[in-house]
């Protein structure tokens, strides 16, 4: 009887936060960081599409949203999936060399070097592995912890852990092979 | 151990991609997304059957029999059937089961005339005719590019629209819908919309969505910078088509075209052996204006008119030729302002020449870079002949002013 009324009453409070979410509002209010979330994981020139996919899946999935994680928890999991699909639906002609990097060139020296970097480190991240990219953009440069990381991806604590390092590892080297980028991981920027 | 010292080489470039913003979206972009996430939401749909077999032989005549009556008959009460018919003015016409319903011939003003039943029509942009429309007992829908559907029941109709926008032209007034609109001649829209209809117009819809973004990322691909070459926008009167092409040494501006992008990448060492390096950019054989669309959506604008004129150049299918031509020729127009050019090309392909699937809008561009070029008359004797040949075109009543 008591698990009864405590599944009645969890389900009474999942209505309420399903209820409590005006979907319009809610996906209006995610877009902006759907939007710099996808930026991050994935090449450019499908960012745009992998957007309207995920607004897409989070608005059939609010439906199921229960309010047992945070609401930006529950939806990296669905753009972090989203982005996964991407990367695998990807052409070559998505491979993006950055053009903006490059059209900055004609910037004072500081700031093309800056786009030039940028553009190569996007580069970079373009090459790995996806569950890679992905562990790094979210534990590095998003700044999220291990944990909460791996819940995001669906993975174990040292799966995630594995991937990371790897990531890190396959970037450094290939960041200190690159004239470019090469001041920024042995100290001569930052 | 290894991992800190990577994480601590790497913090100077994870923080600076950390701190780049990505540049905003626009807002219409911004607000379409919404709108289709918000049309995808609605329940999904009970599956649509495959026509069958004599649908499938009646949809192939359809086409060469504009202005008979069809009526589809109702095989059963629980069976969504659906006919889907390619009209072939860049219209594609779906009919449920039980409607009944005249399609036009070539030289009707209207594409379909529904007296019973319910219909979707997916229209491509600036494909269509522009006076076409689907007339119901009650109402005149005025059809640009978009995707609705037409119900009719005992003489009342219902419009919906799942992308675009179209015009209900009643006795007493007309009435503008947007997408998610509902046209009904009663407060509560009695006339039912067939739930398998309402999900293939959304499966319409969300097609037509992904087209328009990747026409809005190629929309904003930056021309190059050159003095002899400024930009300029591309008249709203001529749309690009989803792939475009360029010129070669015979055309105009080609000293602009080879020194507008400097790339200082060039001098730059490949990147990284641990890392896969990106696949190389082969032009895929069974699409020749591939390369050029790679081109032009990553905004290199003088890369994409050279490959869609090699294509110009090398093709032996003429449809191909001429896609390309028009391509080359609106982007040497829209992009770089180059009207000389954009006329050569167009003369080369002859993608404005008689049997050109694209040549009502190559005509319009022809005029329009005549009319850039100060040729007020060769530019009026184009009008003309886009007059003659496209009496009810789009761009008559601007043709019929320049002609004069």
């Amino acid at each position: 009887v008591v698990r009864t009324f405590e599944a009645r009453d969890q389900s009474r409070e999942e209505r309420d936060v399903r209820e409590s979410l005006d979907p319009d509002d809610v996906l209006a209010r995610l877009l902006p960081s759907v939007h710099r979330w996808l930026y991050r994981l994935l090449p450019r020139a499908v960012v745009e599409d992998a957007v309207q996919d995920a607004l897409i899946e989070l608005s059939r999935a609010l439906t199921t949203f229960r309010g047992d994680a945070s609401l930006e928890t529950w939806a990296r999991r669905i753009v972090t999936r989203v982005a996964y699909r991407h990367y695998r639906q990807r052409r070559p002609s998505d491979e993006v060399y950055d053009d903006e990097a490059v059209a900055g060139a004609s910037d004072p020296e500081d700031h093309a070097l800056h786009n030039e970097a940028l553009g190569r480190f996007r580069r970079l991240l373009d090459c790995l592995p996806v569950a890679q990219r992905v562990a790094f953009v979210l534990c590095d440069v998003e700044g999220l912890g291990h944990a909460e990381a791996a819940s995001i991806e669906g993975v174990g604590l040292e799966t995630l852990r594995t991937r990371l390092s790897r990531a890190r590892s396959a970037i450094s080297r290939a960041a200190a092979d690159d004239p470019i980028l090469r001041p920024f991981v042995t100290g001569g920027r930052s | 151990v290894t991992i800190e010292r990577d994480d601590a080489r790497l913090a100077p470039l994870s923080a600076m991609f950390r701190d780049e913003v990505p540049p905003p979206l626009p807002e219409p972009t911004r607000k379409r997304m919404l709108a289709a996430a918000k049309l995808q939401r609605r329940r999904p749909a009970a599956p649509v059957r495959s026509p069958i077999a004599w649908l499938a032989a009646a949809a192939v005549l359809l086409a060469a029999l504009g202005g008979t009556t069809y009526a589809l008959l109702d095989r059963a009460a629980d069976a969504p059937s659906i006919v889907s018919l390619t009209t072939g003015d860049d219209i594609a016409v779906s009919a449920s089961a039980g409607s009944t319903f005249e399609l036009g011939g070539p030289d009707d003003a209207h594409v379909a005339i529904l007296e019973q039943g319910v219909m979707l029509f997916d229209v491509l942009p600036g494909r269509a005719r522009p006076d076409v429309a689907v007339k119901t007992p009650t109402v005149v829908v005025r059809v640009t590019g978009t995707v609705f559907s037409v119900a009719v029941e005992d003489g009342r109709t219902r419009v919906d629209v799942f992308e675009g926008s179209v015009r209900v032209e009643r006795t007493d007034g007309q009435v503008d819908l947007e997408a998610g609109g509902v046209y009904s001649e009663a407060a509560i829209p009695e006339v039912e919309l067939p739930e398998a209809i309402a999900e293939l117009g959304r499966r319409a819809a969300a097609r037509r969505h992904r087209a328009e973004r990747r026409a809005e990322r190629d929309a904003r691909d930056e021309p190059p910078t050159s003095e002899t070459a400024p930009v300029t926008e591309a008249p709203a009167t001529i749309a690009p088509l989803p792939n475009e092409t360029v010129p070669n040494e015979t055309v105009p501006n080609e000293a602009v075209l080879n020194e507008a992008e400097p790339r200082i990448a060039d001098t730059a060492e490949a990147p990284a052996v641990a890392l896969e390096p990106p696949p190389e950019s082969q032009p895929d054989p069974a699409d020749p204006l591939a390369e050029g669309d790679r081109h032009r959506a990553e905004g290199r604008v003088p890369d994409a008119i050279a490959a869609y004129e090699a294509v110009v150049r090398t093709s032996d299918a003429p449809a191909t030729v001429v896609q390309a031509g028009y391509l080359a020729a609106w982007l040497r127009w829209s992009r770089l302002d180059d009207a000389a050019g954009a006329i050569a090309i167009l003369d080369r392909s002859r993608a404005d020449g008689p049997s050109s699937p694209l040549a009502e809008r190559a005509l319009v561009l022809r005029v329009r870079a005549q009319e850039q070029r100060g040729r007020t008359a060769e530019a009026a004797q184009a009008a003309a002949e886009y007059l003659a040949r496209f009496p009810h075109g789009g761009e008559r009543a601007a043709m019929e002013a320049i002609a004069r």
